[in-house]
């Protein structure tokens, strides 16, 4: 049976208070018209996974649809900082797990091999375990050396933007993959929005992600702008500075109407 | 004549080795590796959190970690798993960092000013920082100095440096001979002194004062017996790296 799916339907099957992984990084491969289908049908409460996130995020942190925040990262660097998340977590709208970008790869890798926490390099003495409890620490059963562990993070749905897929759910990402893939198999579900919807049989690529990973398949051509999808399109420069500017008005003009 | 922004990648570049690996990040970090590439270090391995390794990028410099043009003319294009495990693993010498505060031993605040429970500002928090301060055998910083950044006691340990002296990484578990190695502001180049592990002021900028030191840190800077002015830019430096930027995106 083909997994494709409008973008309406696959948002409607995200529950409230969802815990949601999304993919790409920064400004680069997000799934941004997915998150702005999330914000028309104003879903509320959501938890985010994300590494480094940028646009995503600030988006759905304007549109108090964010309960709290898993990652290492909220900003647009050189760009500045997110300033609707920024907001979120100064009111106390938005509750920060604090991470760094490797304890939230450690988190969903736990969930992959189907253990309950993973052991992590680093973040000795650095006050993110201490203040956050995130991070523990054990003692090595085989050295005795303490040891930084993580606790298990399991997406309730892994949302991605892939270049090329097909009505399996097989798909393919052109350059950096990023956390993609490690967030796909941690999930319990996966919805992925791609670029080209091709079917089964004209593959030229290899596919880095099983269909079988998958449940929903959304045709979203420019589904990660104004961010980078390489390498069809790079960063919409006068679209982020439209929205850095405005936020409001960039997403009262985006959730009018849908490009996907 | 060099800005001070042009003067601090500069001495930024100076300090990247002829080869090895530097971790690098956008902005400032990424145009004095760029510039190392193009003058006297032709074979340092950049490797991008984004999971680029190795690129050598041509035109437009990127602005994000993770932009394609992190790996053009790259080796390989992972991860930020696979790139994040080189630096757990040991195989990344130089990084990079930056920071909303700073200490005397180097210790930095990436995530929060006031309270973590409740802030006054939220910052983007540790990235790939916490990771890159605990295990790069030199980590060169670079940011603005004044009396709110160079702060006595940080809001926040998102990156570890030095803690509270000498002896303190390796007592909690970070690995031996890595640490902050230089910090590089507006007003000069610090290192950290090695019995004491606190900064301390090595280089000034030409047209900068001792007092300029002091007045711009709220903890007490040592001066290095033997400081001097920095050497500044030759042509060809100054000329490559207006030339890296030439749409001002960094410099201007």
């Amino acid at each position: 049976m083909s997994k494709l799916s409008s973008i309406q339907d696959a948002v409607q099957s995200i529950e409230n208070g969802a815990l949601l992984a999304l993919g790409g990084n920064a400004l680069h491969r997000s799934p941004i018209a997915f998150v702005l289908e999330l914000i028309r049908q104003e879903k509320k409460d959501l938890s985010l996974i994300k590494t480094a996130g940028a646009l995503d995020v600030d988006l759905l942190a304007l549109s108090k649809s964010i309960r709290s925040v898993y990652a290492g990262y909220i900003g647009f660097e050189m760009l500045g900082l997110a300033q609707n998340y920024r907001k979120g977590v100064q009111n106390g709208e938005i509750t920060v797990y604090e991470h760094a970008c490797a304890s939230v790869i450690a988190a969903l890798r736990a969930s992959i091999y189907g253990v309950s926490f993973q052991p992590i390099n680093g973040f000795d003495g650095s006050s993110l375990p201490e203040l956050t409890g995130l991070i523990k620490w054990i003692s090595c059963p085989f050295t005795n050396k303490k040891t930084a562990v993580v606790a298990a993070l399991k997406p309730d749905v892994t949302i991605i933007h892939t270049n090329i897929a097909d009505e399996k759910g097989n798909a393919y990402i052109d350059g950096s993959v990023y956390e993609d893939l490690i967030m796909v198999k941690a999930a319990r579900r996966t919805i992925i929005t791609t670029e080209k919807v091709i079917s089964s049989t004209e593959w030229k690529e290899k596919p880095q992600i099983p269909g079988f990973l998958v449940e929903r398949v959304v045709h979203a051509e420019k589904g990660a702008a104004p961010g980078s999808c390489a390498p069809l399109y790079t960063i919409d420069d006068h679209e982020v500075h439209s929205y850095l500017k405005n936020p409001k008005k960039y997403l009262e003009r985006k959730v009018a109407v849908s490009h996907v | 004549m060099a800005t001070d922004i042009e003067k601090m990648i500069i001495a930024a570049s100076r300090l990247l080795p002829k080869e090895g690996a530097v971790y690098v990040g956008t902005g400032m970090p990424l145009l004095a590796s760029v510039l190392a590439l193009k003058t006297h270090s032709p074979d340092l391995l950049l490797v991008y959190e984004g999971g680029g390794v190795g690129g050598k990028p041509t035109g437009r410099l990127p602005i994000q970690v993770s932009e394609s043009l992190t790996y053009e003319n790259g080796i390989i294009v992972g991860s930020m798993d696979y790139v994040m495990s080189l630096a757990q693993a040991g195989w990344i010498q130089y990084g990079f960092l930056g920071g909303a505060q700073i200490d005397v031993y180097g210790n930095l605040n990436t995530t929060v000013i006031g309270d973590w429970e409740q802030p006054k500002v939220r910052l983007p928090g540790s990235g790939g920082g916490a990771d890159i301060a605990s295990f790069c055998e030199k980590n060169i910083i670079i940011m603005r100095q004044d009396r709110q950044k160079f702060v006595k006691k940080l809001d926040f340990l998102t990156s570890p440096g030095y803690f509270s002296g000498p002896g303190e990484r390796e007592k909690r578990g970070l690995p031996a001979n890595t640490g902050p190695y230089r910090v590089i502001t507006q007003i000069g180049v610090y290192g950290f002194h090695p019995e004491t592990k606190r900064m301390t002021l090595l280089e000034l900028f030409t047209g900068k004062t001792i007092d300029d030191v002091h007045e711009n840190s709220s903890f007490p800077i040592d001066i290095s017996d033997n400081w001097r002015y920095v050497k500044e830019p030759n042509n060809e430096e100054l000329h490559t790296l207006r030339e890296l930027d030439r749409d001002g995106i960094v410099l201007a």
